[in-house]
C-alpha cells in the first residue's frame, strides 16, 4: 500500500501537467504533423488520400504560375511595406514622447486604433476611399485638380498593389510604434540630459542615443513584421476576396499572397494537400529569414 | 488508511465529473427520435401525405443554407409533426468552406445542404451527396420544369439535389428614361425594339449622342456577362480539356463590343457605386433575375412606377437559384428527403413559396394552371411580373439553353472577373480578346493542374 501511495505521489505532478501537455499535442503537434503528411498527398478534404510524393513542392515551382506570383507579391509587400511601417512607428513614437509628452497616451491609442479595427472595416473604408468612380480619394485629386481622370486604383496591378501597401502601413504602424514607445521609456532620461549638455541637437540624439539603445527592441519588431508580411492575408483578401465579382487575387493576381492562394487552394479549389505544401514551404522560407535576420542582429551586438 | 479512501472516493467522482463534461460534448446526447417540441404532437390530417409519401417522418432536420426556407417550418410541421426543423443560417459564400472543413474534419453534417449555383458544380464533385435518382429515392426527373435539369444533376447525370425553384431573367428598364430615349415605356413594344445586343449597341449610340454621354445603357460589364455566358451552353471543359477558347470568346467579345461603343459604365458588381445607381437617372437597363426584383432592385430604389420589365435580348437565361441536396453521411436522411420532396415536388409546397418567399417553383405541374403566378406591382407600374416571368420567359428555358454545372465554375467565374477588370479599364475596349482568353487559361490551367489546353 505504501508502494502505491509513493507511486501515487510521483505520478500527481505529471497528472497536474497533462492537461496542458495533451492539449498541446491535440491542437499543435498533431494538426502540424498532420498537414505534413497532408503536403505529400492529393487529399481534396473528402475521401483517401493518395500519396503524390513531391509532386505538390514540384507543381508550385515549376507548374503553378499563380504561386510563384504570389511569392514574389509576398515579397514585394515585404520589402516595400515593412521597413515603411517600422520607419513610420519609431519617427511616431520619437515624436510623440519628445514633443507631445503630456499627450502621450492619446496620441498613441490614435495611432494604434487602425491596428484594433476590424479587417473587415478596413477591408469596406478602403473600398470605399479607393472606390473608381465614387471613391473620396479620386474626388480629392479631382477637386485640387492634381489627377481629372478617375484612377482605377482597384482595376489595374500597379495601383491595386499601392492600395494594399497603403491598407498595411496605415493598420501596422501603429503595433510598431507601441512596441518601440515601450522600449523607448526602458531609456535612461540621463543619457538625454548629459546629451544636451554636450550641445547635442534632437538628430543627433535620436542617432547616438536612441537608436543604439533601442537595438534589440527593434530587432524584434522587425522579425514580427518579418513573420507578419509573410503570412499577410487580411488586408487584400478583405479589399478583394470580400466583394462580389472582384478577382481573388486582384487584378491578374497582383495582390494575391501566398496566405491568399494557400487559402484559394486549400478551401475554395478543395486542394487540401497542396494548400498544405504551400503552407509548408512557407513556413520554410519564414524560417530560414527569421533565422538569419536573428543571427545578423546577433553578430552585429558582438 | 483513511487517507487512501479519501484518495478512491475523490478520483472516482473526478472520473465521473469527466465523463459526464464528455458525455455532453457527445453528438449523441440527447436522443432525438422523440419530438422535442410537444406542440407537434397536435392532430393534423397528414393521411394524404403519408399515401403519397410513405410512412411518417420523425427526429430533427438540420439544414444548413441562406435563404428564408425558415418560414417553411410552421407548414413542415403541419404536415410532419414529428419532425422538428433545426434552420441554421449561413452566407452563400462561406457554405462551401464550411462543408469542406465538416467533411475534412469527420464531424457531423447537417441533414440538408442548399446548394448554389456558382459553387455548386464544384461541390458535386466531392463524393458525399446522395444519389436522389437512385434507391432509395427514385425521384422522376420529369416533375421538373426542365430548365432546372441541367443545374441540378452532376456531370454523369445524377441528381444529387432537388431545385429549389426556377430561376428565370429578365432585363429591367427605367420607364422614365426608355420614355424619354425610345419614346415608350411599354415592355411589349421595348421587348420587339431590343430583340438582340446589336440593338442595344445601335440604340446606345444614339442615346450617348442625345445625352453627350451623360447616359448609358448599362451600369456594369459584370451582370451583362452574366446573362451573356448564360445564353450559351458551350461547356468550360470537354474531359480533361479545357474549352474557355470556344465557350468564353462570344460573350468577351460583345462585352468589348459594348464597350468600344461606349454604351456601358464602370461600376463594378457588388459596388456601392452600382447599387446607388439604381436610383440615378444615368443608367437605363439592368439585367434582373426573378430574385432581383426583391433583393437588389427595391432595396436600392424607392420609387414607385419607375420600373418596367421586358424580355431579354438573344434569348431567356436561368441566373443563380439553389437546390437541396443531402449529404452522404447525413444523420435523418428520411425525414430529410420527406422534407426537401414537399418543399420541391408537391404543388401545395408552391403556394407558401410564392406568396411567402416570392419565389417560384421548379414542380412543372403547377405552370399547367395559367394564373397560378400573377401579381401585379406597383413598383413595377402595375406590370405583372410575375405572369412575364412564369408564361413568357419559363417556357422558353430548356436544355438548349441553360448553362449546365461545370466543376471548374468557380475558377472560371475569378478568372473571368479579372478579365472584366481589363476591360473595364481599357478607356475605348480597344482590347484583344485572343489575349483575355490566353490569360484565363493561363490563370486556370495554373489552379487545375489535371486540365489542358
Amino acid at each position: 500500500m505504501q508502494r502505491l501511495e509513493k507511486r501515487c505521489r510521483k505520478l500527481t505532478p505529471y497528472f497536474f501537467i497533462l492537461p496542458f501537455f495533451a492539449a498541446y499535442l491535440l491542437f499543435s503537434v498533431f494538426p502540424f504533423a498532420f498537414a505534413f503528411f497532408m503536403s505529400f498527398t492529393d487529399w481534396t478534404g473528402v475521401g483517401t488520400p493518395s500519396f503524390v510524393g513531391l509532386g505538390n513542392y514540384i507543381r508550385i515551382f515549376t507548374q503553378d504560375a499563380a504561386a510563384q506570383k504570389s511569392f514574389l507579391n509576398t515579397f514585394y509587400f515585404l520589402v516595400i511595406a515593412i521597413p515603411i511601417e517600422i520607419l513610420l512607428g519609431l519617427l511616431t513614437a520619437m515624436i510623440i514622447k519628445d514633443f507631445v509628452p503630456k499627450a502621450r497616451g492619446a496620441f498613441q491609442l490614435l495611432n494604434f486604433l487602425p491596428y484594433l479595427t476590424a479587417p473587415v472595416a478596413v477591408g469596406l473604408i478602403f473600398q470605399f476611399l479607393f472606390d473608381w468612380d465614387y471613391g473620396t480619394v479620386n474626388q480629392l485629386l479631382a477637386s485640387i485638380h492634381i489627377e481629372n481622370d478617375h484612377i482605377y486604383w482597384l482595376g489595374t496591378e500597379g495601383t491595386a498593389r499601392f492600395v494594399v501597401i497603403v491598407v498595411i502601413i496605415w493598420r501596422l504602424f501603429g503595433y510598431s510604434m507601441i512596441i518601440l514607445s515601450a522600449g523607448l521609456s526602458t531609456i535612461s532620461e540621463d543619457l538625454y540630459e548629459a546629451a544636451d549638455l554636450d550641445g547635442a541637437g534632437w538628430f543627433q540624439k535620436q542617432l547616438r542615443i536612441t537608436l543604439p539603445l533601442l537595438k534589440p527592441i527593434l530587432g524584434f519588431v522587425c522579425v514580427i513584421s518579418l513573420i507578419n508580411g509573410f503570412q499577410l492575408f487580411d488586408d487584400p483578401y478583405m479589399l478583394f476576396a470580400s466583394q462580389a465579382g472582384q478577382p481573388f487575387g486582384g487584378p491578374n493576381n497582383s495582390v494575391l499572397t501566398v496566405m491568399m492562394n494557400m487559402f484559394q487552394a486549400s478551401f475554395m479549389n478543395f486542394q487540401m494537400g497542396y494548400g498544405a505544401s504551400i503552407a509548408y514551404t512557407l513556413f520554410l522560407i519564414i524560417f530560414i529569414f527569421s533565422m538569419l535576420l536573428t543571427r545578423m542582429m546577433r553578430r552585429e551586438d558582438c | 488508511m483513511k487517507r487512501h479512501w479519501k484518495r478512491i472516493v475523490t478520483l472516482t467522482v473526478s472520473a465521473v465529473m469527466a465523463g459526464a463534461m464528455l458525455a455532453g460534448c457527445s453528438q449523441e446526447a440527447g436522443s432525438n427520435s422523440q419530438p422535442e417540441n410537444p406542440t407537434v404532437e397536435k392532430e393534423s390530417d397528414t393521411s394524404s401525405v403519408e399515401a403519397e409519401f410513405g410512412a411518417s417522418p420523425s427526429g430533427e432536420v438540420t439544414i444548413w443554407g441562406w435563404d428564408e426556407t425558415e418560414i417553411l417550418k410552421d407548414h413542415l410541421a403541419e404536415i410532419y409533426p414529428e419532425v422538428t426543423i433545426n434552420y441554421v443560417t449561413i452566407a452563400q459564400s462561406d457554405l462551401p468552406q464550411k462543408i469542406q472543413t465538416t467533411l475534412a474534419s469527420g464531424a457531423q453534417m447537417p441533414d440538408i445542404i442548399q446548394l448554389e449555383s456558382t459553387t455548386r458544380g464544384k461541390m458535386y464533385s466531392l463524393d458525399c451527396w446522395e444519389n436522389l435518382s437512385e434507391a432509395p429515392y427514385y425521384v422522376d426527373k420529369n416533375i421538373f420544369t426542365v430548365d432546372q435539369l441541367p443545374v441540378s444533376v452532376d456531370q454523369d447525370g445524377n441528381l444529387l439535389g432537388l431545385p429549389m425553384g426556377s430561376v428565370p431573367s429578365a432585363m429591367a428598364y427605367k420607364r422614365s428614361l426608355t420614355k424619354e430615349y425610345f419614346g415608350t415605356d411599354d415592355p411589349e413594344q421595348l421587348s420587339k425594339m431590343f430583340s438582340t445586343w446589336e440593338d442595344y449597341i445601335e440604340k446606345g449610340i444614339e442615346v450617348n449622342e442625345k445625352s453627350n454621354g451623360t447616359v448609358k445603357m448599362f451600369a456594369g460589364l459584370s451582370d451583362l456577362y452574366n446573362v451573356l455566358i448564360g445564353q450559351t451552353i458551350i461547356p468550360f471543359t470537354k474531359g480533361d480539356k479545357l474549352n474557355v477558347e470556344e465557350s468564353l470568346t462570344p460573350a468577351l467579345e460583345e462585352l468589348t463590343k459594348m464597350k468600344q461603343a461606349g454604351i456601358v459604365d464602370t461600376l463594378e458588381e457588388g459596388s456601392p457605386a452600382l447599387m446607388a445607381s439604381y436610383a440615378d437617372d444615368v443608367h437605363i437597363f439592368y439585367p434582373c433575375a426573378q430574385w432581383s426584383p426583391r433583393w437588389v432592385l427595391k432595396p436600392n430604389d424607392s420609387r414607385d412606377g419607375a420600373w418596367g420589365l421586358m424580355e431579354l435580348a438573344g434569348g431567356a437565361v436561368n441566373w443563380g437559384g439553389g437546390v437541396y441536396s443531402i449529404p452522404k453521411t447525413a444523420k435523418n436522411k428520411e425525414a430529410a428527403f420527406a422534407v426537401i420532396k414537399w418543399i420541391t415536388m408537391n404543388p401545395e409546397s408552391a403556394v407558401p413559396r410564392r406568396d411567402e418567399l416570392e419565389v417560384f417553383t421548379a414542380i412543372k405541374s403547377v405552370y399547367e394552371d395559367p394564373e397560378f403566378y400573377s401579381r401585379t406591382d406597383s413598383f413595377f407600374g402595375g406590370q405583372d411580373i410575375d405572369k412575364m416571368f412564369a408564361y413568357t420567359i419559363i417556357p422558353k428555358m430548356d436544355e438548349t439553353n441553360v448553362r449546365p454545372l461545370n466543376k471548374y465554375d468557380v475558377e472560371v467565374k475569378d478568372a473571368v472577373s479579372s478579365a472584366l477588370k481589363t476591360i473595364n479599364a481599357s478607356e475605348d475596349g480597344n482590347v484583344d480578346v485572343t489575349e483575355l482568353i490566353r490569360q484565363i487559361e493561363t490563370d486556370i490551367l495554373s489552379r487545375c493542374p489535371e486540365l489542358s489546353k
